[in-house]
């Protein structure tokens, strides 16, 4: 399949919406598993065409446009309008100098106001990042015994001593999460799982969560008990992160 | 790196996102398609060190074709077990490709469309008419059909790459991991 015949047949929205015929639809996917640009295409035309599906179409549609009212004053009314306006700017000005005198506890109120608001985005925040831990773990297949994935947050130093983790019979999946430090912001990461000197996991092709940090799945089978290390390498460089843990069945 | 472990770093490099693409789309299941994703890349991986496969050039079709092999056994498996009501297990994580970005993205893409352009992209993706029934419907061109789907699509594309060039990506990695020093 050729990139003119993808255009004009316009065969990646047929792809997309399901619509190409079996041998159509294994012949443009053999070209975007080898093609850069077309598997770009068609992330990108998934991505919009479930987003236009999904947009409240009726809550953007603008509104017809509202004529604006034509306010016709008769003539007897002009003296009371001027008053009124007169009782506006009095009671305007009083506001004014009121507002100058309470100033100060104003300022004092909202300085108050913004710590608050600080301390509910801080609690907030380490609320979000708990939340994003479980649904981490839980975006694995539970193990039909427990129906809980055990998860183990590793960090370069800690001053309670190696971290340990009970890993229940009939897990199928350790759960690490990683935090790279901040010097080593590559975009790609190795984890290596050592037990002793063997390498027991190797997992390439790492990226970073929207939290920064690196979330990974380990099959259960390759954890026996006993001490491991897992090192964290930039791909295809240098190590970044050098962690410590114990594993109890 | 050795030899094995840059074969891994360069098939995961190349094939990983696809074939989870791919998984995604058929079995509807995050945590299945990267199943599916590792288990492709372990037989391809065999198959390249078993000889199998001389010609790179035939590699991304061997790839597909094995991830569709790797799909239609996970079917088979699935349409085996024991009804759901049955299993104590976590519901799969289905994942829509819609997310946050996207949808920062199509509000751009709608605030700077036109009523009537918004029109098209309702009929064609909402009611999913054919572009000539769109057109006689909105009274303009099949070709003015086109044309506006492919402005959007472009003007998407752009907000997206915009926005995605700005903050970090992604999500759990799951993995077999490679148990090295093994000669499979």
């Amino acid at each position: 399949m050729t990139h003119d015949q993808i255009e004009r047949g316009e065969i990646a929205e047929l792809y997309v919406r399901g619509r190409l015929k079996d041998a159509d639809r294994a012949a443009f996917e053999e070209h975007y598993f080898g093609c850069d640009a077309c598997f770009e295409e068609v992330q990108r035309l998934e991505q919009f065409i479930a987003g236009v599906r999904e947009m409240d179409l009726e809550s953007i549609v603008e509104p017809a446009p509202v004529p604006a009212p034509v306010i016709v004053m008769p003539v007897w009314r002009q003296p009371a309008f001027l008053g009124a306006m007169a009782a506006c700017l009095a009671m305007g000005v009083l506001s004014g100098w009121a507002l100058l005198v309470d100033r100060a506890r104003l300022t004092q109120e909202v300085a108050e106001a913004r710590r608050v608001s600080t301390d509910a985005a801080t609690r907030l925040q380490m609320a979000e990042r708990e939340l994003a831990m479980r649904r981490a773990a839980a975006a694995v297949p539970a193990p039909s015994l427990a129906g809980s994935l055990p998860l183990l947050m590793l960090e370069a130093t800690r001053a309670d001593g190696v971290p340990a983790i009970e890993v229940p019979a009939g897990s199928a999946a350790l759960a690490l999460w990683l935090e790279p430090p901040p010097a080593a912001d590559a975009t790609r990461y190795r984890l290596e799982v050592l037990h002793g000197n063997d390498v027991v996991v190797m997992l390439p092709g790492l990226r970073r969560n929207s939290y920064g940090a690196l979330a990974v799945s380990v099959p259960a089978e390759k954890l026996t008990a006993g001490a491991y290390r897992a090192r964290l390498l930039v791909d295809g460089g240098a190590m970044v992160g050098d962690y410590r843990f114990q594993v109890t069945r | 790196m050795t030899d094995h472990e840059q074969l891994v770093s360069t098939l995961h490099e190349r094939f990983a996102s696809r074939i989870h693409f791919l998984a995604r789309r058929e079995l509807r299941s995050q945590a299945v398609a990267e199943e599916v994703c590792h288990e492709t890349l372990l037989r391809v991986m065999q198959a390249i060190r078993n000889g199998k496969l001389q010609d790179e050039a035939a590699l991304p079709g061997f790839v597909v074709g094995t991830a569709r092999n790797v799909i239609m056994e996970v079917r088979r498996k699935e349409s085996r077990t024991a009804p759901l009501g049955e299993r104590d297990v976590a519901e799969d994580h289905q994942e829509s490709p819609v997310d946050h970005t996207v949808r920062k993205a199509m509000q751009q893409v709608f605030a700077k469309l036109k009523p009537r352009e918004r029109e098209v992209l309702q009929l064609a993706y909402l009611e999913e008419l054919p572009k000539e029934e769109i057109a006689a419907r909105i009274g303009v061109d099949p070709e003015r059909v086109r044309l506006v789907k492919s402005r959007a699509l472009r003007s998407f594309r752009d907000f997206y790459e915009r926005l995605t060039n700005n903050s970090p990506k992604t999500s759990l990695q799951t993995g077999r991991g490679d148990h090295l020093g093994e000669d499979r």
